[in-house]
């Protein structure tokens, strides 16, 4: 076992990582002391990224007032923090879309699961009135980046982790602790040192589907429900299908019950419709 | 022809080449409904039970929900020539995350509301695979009305 651990932790080293242009960005947006400026040319020069953070700046999801074009007014409208959180959405984008063969799940099924999760994670804040910090959205959008770490990546047996959750009633991210020694969720811990993701995306990363053990960190909880209702609806679960194991204490913390449940995923489909073009 | 139907959308045909098919149907609830003789079918896939938690949604998506997207479909194929003697309605869906408590079971809310629609319509089940774990792909084949259900990389005829 411990041998298949190591071999998968040396692979999920060698991942390539995010555009260098957006690597570079995203460190000078965390140092305060750096100039703006110099992070703005830098996504300047790569047109995927520019577009990407027009396109979502630009959507209904920020309501803006007339049509914003340049990086600079996106940096006024929305502050050096938000454009960090969309530069790091952004760039895991092309990661995301690649088939998860071990997952069974298709090409841009990933991604569309991810952005489902980062819809639901504003519903909740908006429908329950939570204080959330603004990385919260980037949260649910990069949580699972460690399934494609475990599964694109490394030929692993999913029928044989799947059959062997279901046999022994536990979740699938139990059952890949146990076959392979390395959950996805460590998994994503490492691709996230590798590539010096900002560490407020630790606990999300790492404990959403154990939100207790996150020290009460919200937003971990709350990605934890979001990712939960994205899995219920059926989206991006592949083999893993429903196995998915809830946090009682937090759904109860929160005081979801089912009227409210139902009506925050009613939101986020109408939601969810306004934005399909926007990540296609 | 492929038709997909999405999460709260609906398809009806009379084409016997098409192939109506749902993907990723968790707690959702997919109704195939297929008369072999006006030779018309479709499916809807619908995400919560009743309609009544949000009547203005329900306007502009009655799919969303299992009373109304229901009610659509087989409106929409009575009015296209099926008859309830002939109608053949199968299900798929209605899964539930492990949800020890039982805090939230939509899957077998949408469920219970479906046959109760069904009942109100003098409709019955033919067949149908619901409940469990499993994330559900449901298929109707126009040009037999065979119906299958896919999970775990399998594809299964539902009869």
């Amino acid at each position: 076992m411990s041998d298949i651990r190591e071999k998968l932790i040396e692979k999920i080293k060698s991942i390539p990582a995010i555009p260098v242009s957006a690597a570079k960005a995203i460190r000078l947006l965390q140092d305060q002391d750096k100039n703006l400026s110099e992070a703005i040319r830098l996504i300047e020069y790569d047109p995927g990224l520019t577009t990407n953070i027009l396109k979502l700046v630009n959507s209904s999801a920020f309501a803006a007032e007339r049509k914003i074009t340049s990086l600079q007014e996106a940096m006024v409208r929305l502050g050096a923090k938000n454009i960090l959180q969309m530069l790091i959405g952004s760039s895991m984008a092309p990661v995301m879309n690649l088939p998860v063969a071990g997952y069974d799940i298709p090409p841009g099924e990933l991604w569309r699961s991810a952005v489902t999760a980062a819809i639901y994670t504003d519903e909740i804040k908006r429908i329950l009135k939570l204080n959330l910090p603004p990385h919260a959205f980037t949260a649910a959008l990069i949580h699972d980046i460690g399934k494609i770490a475990l599964a694109s990546f490394i030929q692993l047996n999913p029928e044989e982790i799947i059959s062997y959750a279901q046999s022994k009633g536990i979740s699938f991210v139990q059952a890949e602790q146990e076959k392979l020694g390395v959950n996805h969720t460590e998994a994503g811990m490492i691709l996230l040192k590798a590539w010096n993701l900002p560490e407020v995306f630790e606990k999300p990363i790492m404990y959403h589907h154990e939100p207790e053990k996150a020290d009460g960190d919200v937003v971990t909880e709350i990605v934890h429900i979001a990712d939960a209702l994205t899995m219920m609806e059926g989206i991006g679960t592949g083999n893993e299908g429903l196995h998915y194991k809830i946090s009682d204490n937090i759904f109860e913390k929160y005081k979801l019950d089912v009227d409210v449940l139902e009506h925050i995923i009613c939101s986020v489909q109408i939601k969810r419709d306004e934005l399909k073009d926007m990540f296609s | 022809m492929l038709r997909v139907v999405g999460i709260s959308e609906m398809y009806v045909s009379a084409d016997a080449s098409d192939t109506v098919v749902t993907y990723s149907l968790g707690s959702c609830v997919g109704v195939s409904a297929y008369d072999p003789v006006a030779k018309v079918g479709g499916i809807v896939h619908c995400m919560l039970p009743l309609s009544k938690i949000d009547p203005v949604k329900a306007q502009l998506k009655p799919c969303m929900f299992t009373d109304t997207g229901l009610t659509i479909l087989l409106q929409e194929l009575f009015n296209r020539g099926a008859t309830r003697n002939n109608l053949v309605i199968k299900v798929a869906g209605a899964a539930s995350l492990l949800d020890e408590k039982g805090l939230f079971k939509i899957g077998e809310r949408n469920y219970t509301v479906l046959r109760k629609v069904l009942w109100k319509n003098n409709l019955l089940i033919a067949a149908e695979d619901v409940y469990g774990t499993a994330s559900r792909t449901l298929s109707l084949y126009m040009n037999t009305g065979k119906t299958t259900v896919k999970s775990g990389g399998k594809e299964v005829d539902l009869k």
